[in-house]
This record gives C-alpha cells, structure tokens and sequence, in this order.
C-alpha cells in the first residue's frame, strides 16, 4: 500500500466500516476471523441500507451473512480485481475529479518504460530481477518537476498506460482464469463499481488472503488502484483496509521487530558507502535527498530547511533518526561521534534476513541461538518441516510463552510423530538433538499491563486484572531482566564493539518491575534537557540531539496533567463520538497514530478547493479549511487552517492547492504508477500464476512472478503428481497457531481436531467421506487430519477444466487439548518479491483416504 | 403477569461465531464437554449438562437458492406454556413473571422426567450434580440490569432482549424485508408454537425444517396423561404412565432424593 | 416479584472510573425466590483489550478479592461495554478469556488453574529427553552468558564494502529474534532496542507471515 499511498496501515477503522456503502470482502474472512467487524457492517446495513460481497475460494462463515458471494480460485486476485479497473476504465465509472485532482494519473512516464509479454522493461532473466530506472516519470529540464497531461489523453499519461495495460482482462478472460461464473463476476463488477459516485462509499477489507502470495504485495496494489479510481481513499466509509492478525501485529511492526526498517518504518542501515556515516544514511533514506551536496549533519539541515522537492513529508527524516539514536543511547549520542549513527547494526546488503531465509540459514547451520517471543513456527511457519529440522541444528533456543507450544517443545518424540514414514523429512529423536532450550513462562494479557496498536492503528491501554500464574512473568520483566543480565556481562568491556551495549540507555521505573509509563514516555518523546514530554507531536522533533524520541509515530501519546505528571493518552477513556455528522471517529479514546488521526489521507474527503463537499456527501466530510482561522495563537500572522472532527492528514497551515492529499508520498498523490523502486516486479500489477498451479498462465507467457526468490526449486510439485490446489485458513474457534486457543478447553471443544474441507466432487472422486481419516500430500510432506466433505466448496471450471481444492485449518499441532497435524507442513518455502510473505494460500497436493 | 422479557434471534445476521456458546459457560460456570470433529462445525450434536446453548450449521442445496449455510441457535425456548413445569413432580421448575422458565437445582431429584416431556429436547441430565440442568435466561443478571450472557456477547447483532410485544413488531418488520430481499420463506418462530408461544422469538430465513426445528412442536402424549390426569393422583400410579425400562429408574429417584431433601429440609 | 421502570442507565459516555455495569434499559428488583445469585455484582471490573485478532475490542476482567484488594480469583472476563469498538461484544475467543488463566475441571465442576500454564521457568538439556524446573535467576543469568558467548564469537564490527574503505557494521548473523506480534508496544520496543543494541539483524515478527 505505501507505493500507492505512502503508508502501509489499514487506512480507515473498525468502527468506520459503519460509514460505508459497499463493501468488498476479498482474501479475508472477517466473520471468523475479525468478528466484530460484522458489527459495523451490519450496523452500515441497517441504517444505509448498505451491501456486502464476498469474494474467495471458499463459501465461510463470511460469504453467509453477504449478499453477494463470488467463488475465485486461490492465487488469481490480480486476474479479478485487474478486470475490475479494466471495467471502471472502459465504462467511464471513475470519479473523474478524484482521479484527476487527487492521483498520478495525470503523470506522463518515461518513454523507455514498456510492457511485453508479461515482462516489463529492464528484465534479468539470470539474476531474476529488474533494473527499474525506465519505470519513472517524464521530466522538465529541471529533472525535478514531472510533466503531466490534465486532459488524460496523453498515451504516455499514467492513466492512459493503465487503461492499455489492463485491457486485456477482459470479463471472459479474466472468469478463464479465475474460474468465477460469469454472471456472478458481473454481479461484483456493477455492484461494487456503483461506489465511483461521488455520493458513495466504497470499502476493501482483506487479510492473508491477499498477501500470502508469491503476488501478494501486488494484489494490495490492484486494491490500491479500483479505490483510487472510484475515489474510495481517505473517505469515511472507503479505504484499503488491512484487518491484521495479532493483536498488536501492527505496535510490533511500528516498533521494527523487522529486519529491514528500524523503529517508525524507516529502512535499516546497510552496509554500502550509501550507508556509512549518518549523512550518507540520511541521504539515502530521505526521498530526495540522495543527489545533495551536503557532506555534514549542519548543511543537511540546511538542506531540509531549504525545502527538498519531491520528498514529502519525509523530509523530516533526520530529525526522526537523532531522536531515536538520542533515545537508544543518551548521553554516548552526541554531535561529535555521529550521533552514535554506528552503533545502529548495518545488515548485509546483498542478503535477505526474512523469515524464510532466517530458516533457510538455520538449515544449513548458520545461526547458533534463537528468541522465539511468543511465535510457533512449529506449527505457523512455511515449510514446518523443513523449519523443525532447521531448529535442531540451534545451540540454544529462548523461548517465551504461555504454554509450552510445538516450538518449544520441537525436539520430543510427539513432535517427530509423521503419518507417512518417507524420504520428506528426516525422523529425529530428542537424544540426538543437542539444542538446549530455555522456557520462560510469560504471564496472560490481563496479568500485566500495557499499550497495544489494533488494526486501525488505535493505541489501547490494558489494565491488570489478575495475578500472574506461579512466576510467571510480564514480556516486560522478561526484556528488562534479560537487558540488565546482558548489560552487566559487558560493564567492564572497553572493546568499541560493545559500546552499543554498554552505552544503551536503561531503566524503566522505580522498584523491580519495569512501569509501561516509563517506556511509553521514550516511545512518545521528550525533550533531553528537562525529559518533559513532546505532547505538540513530532512536528516538534529535532535532528541537533535535543529531543529524544524512541518512534516518531508515537510521538504525542504522552502529555503532562495540570498536576505535572504523565498523562498516557493510550489510557483515554471517553467514548462520546466526537463527529458532529455521526462518523464514530471516537478521537477521545485511547489514541491514534499518527498524532491520534482517525482516517489518514482526509483530505479526500472534501473536494479539492478544501471547502465543499462532494457531491451529496456533506455527511463524511472529515475536514474543511478555514480561510480566517488561526490555529496557532502564537503565529498569529499565519491566517487560515484545516479545520474539522479529525486531525488533517496535510500540513495544517497549508491552503487547499499546496495541501497534498498522499503527504508521505514524494509525489503529494495517490499513485496508479508505481515508480522507480516501489514495487519488485513491475509498475503495474500483472497476473502471474502462482508457484504452484495446476494452469498455465493465460495472460501472458510467463508462469509465475517472474522477480521471487525461489529457494528449493526442486520442491514445486507437479501437477501430474499433485492434482490439487491446496490453501490455508483459519476458522474463528481458533487464533493463529492456536497455542493461545488450543489449550483453553472452551475453544478446544468447539475445534477439537484438525480437518481439511473438500468438494462432494472431490470426495466421490477419492472415495472419501464426511468424517474419513485422509493424508494429504505434497512434496514437503503430508498431513493426516479428517475430512469435512461439504456442498460450500466446489470444483472451478478454469479454462475449461475442473480444478479441486483441499483447504486445510494451518491452527492445529500436537500440543495442547484440540490436537492435529500441522498444515504447514505441506506449505512451501516461497514468498512474495516484496515482502517474503509466503504463499501459504496456493499450492499444490494430493488427498487419499488415510 | 408483568411483561414478558425475551431473546430475539435474527439468523440472517448470525455469522456462528459461537461467542454466545461460550459467554453462557462463562456465566454459568460449565466445564468444556470435547467430542471428536466428525466432519460437522457442530462438535455438539445436543444440549448437555454442561452445554446450555449451541450453534447447528446445517448446508441445503437447491437449483433456486444455490448453497445455503443455515446457522441456529439452540437453546431452552422458555415456553410460555411450559410442560417441564408441568411434570416435574418436585416442582423444581417455576416461571419468573418476565416469563423466563428458571430450575431450581436444590430442588431437583435428577427423575429426567422433564427431559422426556419438553418438545424441544432440552433439559439434560448433568451427572456430576445429579440434576437436571438448562438455560436460565441468564435471570439472575437480567433481574440485576444485565443483558444475558449470549445477548451481551454477541458481534453481530443477531441476538438482542427486549419487551417480548416490542421484540415481536421487530420481528414482523425485519421477516417482512426479508420476504423481499432474497428471502421468501422467512419466517417468525416462537410466536404462536405450542398455541401461546415461546419466550424466545427467532427469525428464520427459511421454513423451520431448514434448521432442523419442529414445524409444528408437539407436547408428547405421555405429557397430558401425566398433567390432566395422573398427577392428581399420586406417585404410585407413575409406573402405569411410563415406559417399564424407565420405571424403576424414575420412582427411585423421586422416593430416595426425595427423601434425602426431607432430611436435609430443603422442602 | 414486581418489575419496575428505574433509572435508564446508558452505557455511552461512561468513564474509566465508574465503568457501567448495567446494559439494560430498565431494571427489575431482584427476585425474592431467586436461586442464584449474580456472581459479579458489585465487582468492578478492570478492562483490558483482548490478545487475539487486532480488532482491538475491549474487555473487562471480573475478580474476587479479599478485604485488602488482593487478588483471590477470577470470576469472569465479558467484554467491555463502554469500548466503542465491541460495545460489550465478544466472539468465542474473546468469551474464553477465563480460560487463559482458569478453567472449570470437566469431572469435577471445579475451578482450577488452566493445567497447560507453564508456571516456572523451565530448561532442556541438550540430548535429553524432559523438562527441568530452573530458577529465574539461574535462567537469566546463563541465557546472558549463552549470548555473550555466541555474539562476541560471531561479532562482526568491521567490514570492507565495495568501495575499498571500511565501516563500522556492528552486527552477528548468528543470533536471531523471532515473533513479538503478542506482546504490548512498551515491551516490543524494548526488544527491538535490546536485540538491536547486541547486533542483532536477523529480526522477524510474524507480519512477515
């Protein structure tokens, strides 16, 4: 989503899906696995009368309470929603001034950037991977201004390019491909489409569905472009929006629990001259900046100051990068060492530290000791046999949990049970595994306390309600110890290399136990002289070692009370809708990031001059400019402000022509054109077949996406051999691995073991029945589990063949009371270009009766 | 009789999430009973000691309507007319005057009689309390000001509590939309069943064979003989009303628990 | 028993401090004849969000405790009726949050700890066959030494890059981090400063899954 509009977070809210009037539910099973979403959209239902669809290869719990389903056979998104732009183009159903005032459609592109054959311009077919410099824009002679057609007749215009580039998912080609009955395609497209009045609301809800493909990312991206063009963006009621997994998946990405970015999605620094002192570094990572003479943090600054065209918001990147090197490392942070810029570890540039190639290093015996905070590979990573071998070769592994989960215990004699004795995975047993494994047992969610990010980015306080277990303890006692215990090995080092550990700033309260307030107070900010926090937001950091901020995003959720102490705004209880039109914004409760903004990009909420509604939308409108307010009192000089229920995703001094709607984007706009490094595999999404596929591809002649990694290519199976489609899911009863519901007996009865759902058809075909043992095999492995033959599922007619599928729960293992074999383990190990996101969700197998 | 007070359940926004099966052993206090999966969601097939309320999903298939996935929720329907008050020869049965049919366990002699007599099969026999035990309208928190447990929980929607006049005007209004938005047979049930209604009123999106419900819900004939003309008789004319297997079983049960609660002086 | 209309308790606008308890519209004098008793009445609740999906619904923990506040037992976990986002609501798991600690026992009806809660921390040797029971301390102090010893091993602090110079790198490949999607924000960020501060580079959530 950040190549298309600048950041990569759900863009609305729960509570917003109210708002809406259509919504699109596509690689996403909310009803089961984001249940109170039906809430809201029951809610939008029943008092605007709103509509569902469903798309996706089974019919769930979800496609129920619809009313429309449309079946899509796993892995052909692109094929689908690209026939949906194609419509929009050709029927002329995109909201004109949207499109033209609020995106790159206008943009013309470089004339080098061409499309053939399924390959865009600049392929290495050896390397696997493009050389992107022609997908860019056209310039005037400054290099810097980009060179648009307002009219969008310009065939090298953005739109124009588009229009070409997906005419040829034409409605028949697209249901060949998807298997999707004609009838019911249509169905989607008039439905859906009907949101590019400029009266209606659109909105997109996905899950896992749409990013565990070798095409993932640019599924999000095919997304991305239906929304733009019926003006669906930055709207109550509209939005791309992501409904992520775990609780605090999104707090745990916003904190760089990642490998490629540090705290505040910011890329991580590698090891390149572009990343060897911190101007080099900020060069390269604000957009840019690159080209800049400047050789010090001082002409930097100057830089910055100066205004750097095409950068957006970003410009500010400096001052988010001092700020948390000063709140990582304190005083050892100083303008004379660089700001302890080195400290930062730098990756290798030429290597991937994704999940996949963590195992695949630990496979080949790369990695000695692991921390596994509260994940289950085991059961939930790709691949899981090769992922269990793989942890054998470890020296030491740490894990962290509730309950002693199939990753902890990986080498008993349980977890090596297998249906099929086979040459898949090699048989171990616990003598012959030399790992030693430390188990500390974390205490439950509502034995400790602290902050959490759910999907829309509201920051939520949890209060203790119980004791902890036994001695069980708090993740945070856990860090804080484990810190202190690291430290104090190094207090007496004088090597350079341990600086970093030694100079880390550390201590978070008073007594034993660590406060959350004290590290919300680093996360949030605080000027370094008085350690007072930043409430006006990041706007107030400071790239000179003044402020020290531990993630710009976060900055402003703490505040001090009149009384002088902290007000943690995460704890913010008061549920009034403060939206005069009804818009359930609930600003007052807890806090959103960024700067407690409810909807991001808002500023498409009201038509371009800034102050009038669209068309028969007074409604949504989010917020307005206000040519004679003065929004600071101190500036009284600065006339005119954005005013409104939600905080202004624009400069909130800037007038409506100068104030962009996409700000963290370089160009101000949402992009249709993804340019320059954007995206791996192309400016534009294409339909690849997926890794494994029992079809050719029938759009263009390349089979799957041309720029994955493939890491095991003597792995994909055949379809000779292994007829089926195989997908993952989850079901509601269960969460993720299912260590946190397979051991509560209430959740347990309802799941108890595991299952793969098939056709009739299927079943006939191999003889299996309602309630039957079967194996279900791939070239990774097989599984045992029981059938559930049902009507929910059918065979796909694509391109004139019948295609089955098996589709397997990937929640159960061998621990815990609801027990079974993990689907994971016929998974493989392939991920999208972008992301490394596996492809959990197509591949290819065989089912028998056990 | 003060007005009634009721579930109503709309299973067109029922998405089966079962939040309502589990909030209710949350209220009450009820261990987890694990079956097998046998190939249904529904891992219980019935009601049980410790299961109060259940989801069925039940698949239909036809030329017109395509796959359709019905969900239902099942629980005590809390007749108004109830016939578990009627036989239990303990009277451990009793309406709240809200119209919720409540169980008084300290009562209960574990005779089974009431699970035999309801026509909805659902007052189950809990061994580890020798009684008798089924949904209590969650009473004790709606006499507190608190929706019941299953109404509370609900994501959805499908479940609110109400009036039971108010709650039915609702139901007429959304059957009415639903006859012309996709779904001609919708239908109320708990209305008029049994000839006075029940205390749980439900939407149906389909006739109620669909959900596998009783179409036209029938107090079992041993019932009214035991009702109308046995019971003012006495225990000993019991054997003569019941199948021979059952008889020994229940009249021990209602001489020595009965017995038991003399002594105690629960009576 | 008689039912009377009283005063209209609305959960909208409630505050942290005085959390509603009552979600009806009307309220009944209790039964004289009632069996049961209402196990949370008069038990204020603590609200907490729940550690599953992201929705972010709120909910609220129900305890006993003793005349000094200490905690005895749970009673119950609903959810929040005041957060915006749920209203009260809960799916099946967020319903079974009592379990995450307490369950009732299958045989007995009894309330018992969840048997499957590790409750001390535990070690395996390499080669054997079961779990031992450790002191925390012990834990702390050896997984500390395990550290130091693969990171100084391992320790890249200097690397020659294409252009012929050296740069400080400050990295070990052979340590790596995995997970943290459940745990709060404060302790997320404390384990990405900590394990980027010992050189870590092979750091993964589970967004990459």
């Amino acid at each position: 989503m950040s190549p298309a509009f600048g950041r990569g977070v759900m863009t609305n809210h729960i509570v917003d899906l109210k708002n809406t009037d259509v919504a699109l539910i596509m690689g996403s099973n909310a009803a089961e696995n984001h249940p109170i979403t039906m809430k809201w959209l029951g809610e939008a239902k029943r008092v605007r009368g709103a509509k569902i669809i469903h798309v996706d290869p089974r019919y769930t719990r979800t496609s129920v309470i619809s009313d429309l389903y449309a079946p899509m056979r796993s892995g052909t998104d692109i094929a689908f929603l690209g026939g949906m732009i194609n419509y929009i183009i050709q029927n002329n159903l995109y909201h004109k001034e949207y499109v033209l005032a609020y995106t790159n459609a206008s943009y013309l592109i470089a004339d080098g950037y061409d499309f053939k054959d399924g390959l865009f311009s600049g392929y290495d077919a050896a390397k696997r991977t493009y050389d992107n410099k022609t997908w860019d824009y056209q310039y005037e002679a400054d290099g810097t201004t980009v060179l648009k057609d307002p009219t969008l007749t310009n065939p090298r215009c953005a739109f124009q390019l588009m229009a070409k580039h997906f005419s040829r998912y034409d409605i028949d080609s697209v249901c060949k491909i998807t298997g999707t009955p004609k009838n019911k395609y249509l169905e989607v497209l008039k439905l859906y489409t009907s949101t590019g009045a400029p009266n209606k609301c659109g909105t997109i809800m996905y899950a896992m569905g749409i990013t565990q493909h070798t095409v993932g990312s640019q599924n999000v991206k095919s997304f991305a472009n239906v929304q733009l063009l019926l003006g669906n963006m930055g709207r109550p009621g509209g939005g791309v929006n992501a409904l992520r997994g775990e609780n605090n998946v999104q707090g745990a990405t916003d904190m760089a629990l990642l490998f490629h970015i540090i705290p505040g999605y910011i890329d991580s620094p590698m090891n390149n001259a572009a990343n060897k002192d911190l101007v080099s570094y900020l060069k390269a990572v604000t957009p840019g900046a690159a080209k800049l003479p400047a050789a010090n943090m001082d002409e930097f600054r100057a830089a910055v100051a100066a205004g750097i065209p095409n950068s957006g918001y970003k410009v500010n990147t400096s001052k988010w990068v001092v700020s948390l090197l000063k709140s990582w490392w304190g005083d050892a942070c100083t303008k004379n060492n660089d700001f302890a810029f080195h400290y930062m570890p730098k990756r290798d540039a030429a290597k991937n530290y994704s999940h996949i190639a963590m195992f695949e290093a630990m496979y080949k015996k790369e990695i000695d000791g692991l921390f596994v905070m509260g994940s289950n590979p085991v059961v939930g990573g790709p691949n899981a046999n090769k992922e269990q071998t793989a942890m054998c070769n470890l020296k030491w592994l740490v894990s962290v949990d509730l309950w002693l989960n199939e990753t902890a215990e990986f080498w008993t004699y349980e977890g090596w049970e297998r249906p099929e004795k086979n040459g898949k995975v090699e048989q171990r047993n616990p003598k012959n595994i030399d790992t030693e494994v430390f188990f500390l047992p974390a205490c439950a969610v509502y034995e400790k306390e602290g902050t959490a990010a759910q999907t829309g980015r509201w920051v939520q306080y949890r209060w203790k309600g119980a004791e902890p277990v036994g001695e069980s303890k708090s993740d945070l006692w856990i860090v804080d110890e484990l810190a202190k215990g690291i430290k104090k090995l190094y207090a007496n080092s004088t090597l350079p290399q341990d600086e970093p550990l030694k100079n880390m700033t550390w201590g978070y309260g008073h007594g034993e136990e660590p406060e959350p307030i004290a590290v919300g107070l680093e996360l949030s900010g605080f000027t370094v002289a008085d350690k007072k926090p930043i409430a006006s937001g990041f706007g107030s950091l400071k790239d000179d070692g003044s402020t020290a901020c531990g993630n710009w995003v976060y900055c402003g959720q703490m505040a001090t009370k009149p009384d002088g102490s902290l007000l943690y705004k995460p704890m913010n209880r008061d549920n009034k809708d403060n939206s005069k039109t009804g818009l359930g914004l609930y600003s007052n409760w807890g806090w959103a990031w960024p700067v407690n903004r409810r909807i991001v990009y808002n500023r498409c909420s009201v038509q371009p001059d800034g102050v009038t509604a669209w068309p028969g939308d007074d409604a949504r409108v989010l917020i307005k400019w206000d040519a004679t307010k003065v929004s600071d009192p101190l500036k009284p000089e600065v006339v005119g402000s954005w005013v409104g229920d939600d905080v202004c995703d624009c400069v909130k001094t800037a007038p409506p022509d100068k104030a962009v709607p996409f700000l963290m984007r370089p160009e101000g706009t949402g992009c249709f054109f993804a340019a320059k490094a954007s995206f791996k595999e192309g400016p534009f999404p294409e339909h690849y077949e997926p890794w494994e596929s029992p079809q050719k591809n029938l759009m263009n002649k390349q089979e799957f996406n041309p720029a994955i990694k493939v890491w095991e290519p003597e792995k994909q199976g055949k379809v000779e051999e292994y007829p089926f489609v195989g997908t993952t899911y989850r079901v509601v009863e269960h969460w993720q691995t299912g260590a946190l519901t397979r051991n509560l007996p209430w959740l347990a009865e309802l799941m108890p073991n595991m299952f793969v759902e098939i056709s009739e058809e299927l079943g006939r075909l191999r003889k299996i029945e309602n309630g039957d043992n079967v194996i279900v095999s791939t070239t990774r492995g097989d599984i045992e589990a029981v059938a559930c033959v049902t009507k929910r599922i059918k065979p796909y007619i694509v391109d004139g063949k019948e295609v089955h599928m098996v589709g397997a729960l990937w929640q159960y293992g061998f621990k815990g009371y609801a027990t079974g074999d993990p689907a994971n383990r016929l998974t493989p190990h392939v991920g999208d270009a972008n992301t490394m996101i596996p492809e959990y969700k197509a591949w290819l197998c065989d089912i028998r009766r056990a | 009789m003060a007005r009634l007070m009721t579930n109503l359940y709309d299973v067109s926004k029922c998405t089966a999430c079962r939040g309502c099966l589990v909030a209710c052993k949350d209220s009450n206090q009820l261990p987890a009973v694990m079956e097998p999966f046998k190939g249904n969601y529904a891992t219980h097939e019935d009601t049980n000691g410790n299961t109060y309320t259940l989801i069925r999903f039940i698949e239909h298939e036809d030329p017109v309507d395509g796959v359709r996935w019905n969900f239902l929720k099942y629980q005590c329907m809390h007749c108004l007319d109830a016939e578990c008050m009627k036989v239990c020869p303990k009277k451990a049965y009793r309406k709240t005057e809200w119209g919720a049919t409540i169980h008084d366990e300290d009562k209960c002699i574990g005779c089974q009689y009431c699970t035999y007599a309801c026509p909805f099969g659902i007052p189950k026999y809990r061994t580890r309390t020798d009684t008798v035990t089924k949904c209590t309208l969650c009473y004790e928190r709606v006499e507190e000001g608190l929706k019941p447990a299953c109404v509370r929980t609900c994501p959805s929607g499908a479940l609110t509590f109400g009036y039971r006049d108010e709650l039915l005007q609702q139901a007429e209004a959304r059957v009415k939309f639903l006859r012309a938005n996709g779904f001609p047979r919708a239908t109320i049930y708990g209305k008029l069943e049994l000839g006075s209604g029940t205390n749980k009123i439900y939407v149906l999106t389909d006739t109620p064979d669909k959900f596998n419900l009783p179409v036209d819900p029938k107090v079992s004939a041993n019932t009214w003989v035991w009702q109308d003309w046995i019971k003012p008789y006495a225990g000993w004319l019991i054997p003569v009303a019941l199948g021979a297997s059952a008889v020994s079983f229940v009249t021990n049960r209602l001489i020595n628990k009965g017995d038991d609660h003399a002594k105690g002086g629960h009576e | 028993m008689k039912v009377t209309r009283r005063q209209f308790f609305k959960v909208t606008g409630a505050s942290a401090a005085a959390l509603a308890v009552v979600d009806l519209g009307f309220d009944l004098e209790p039964a004289a004849a009632a069996t049961k008793k209402l196990r949370i009445k008069n038990i204020k609740p603590v609200p907490t969000v729940c550690p599953y999906c992201a929705s972010g619904c709120g909910l609220v923990v129900y305890s006993e405790r003793d005349a000094a506040g200490k905690f005895v037992k749970l009673l119950s976990v609903e959810g929040d009726p005041d957060n915006p986002i749920n209203r009260g609501a809960a799916c099946a798991k967020g319903a079974a949050m009592f379990n995450l600690r307490e369950i009732y026992d299958a045989e007995t009806g009894e309330q018992i700890i969840n048997p499957k809660r590790v409750q001390k921390p535990l070690y395996r040797a390499p080669g054997s066959e079961k779990w031992e029971e450790k002191s925390w301390e012990w834990m702390i102090e050896t997984i500390a030494e395990r550290v130091k010893e693969t990171r100084d091993k391992s320790f890249i602090h200097k690397e020659k890059i294409a252009d012929g110079s050296e740069v400080i790198v400050n990295r070990t490949e052979k340590i790596a981090s995995l997970g943290g999607s459940g745990l709060d924000n404060e302790e997320a960020y404390l384990w990405s400063k900590l394990a980027r501060s010992m050189g870590l580079v092979y750091l993964e959530t589970q967004a990459r899954i």
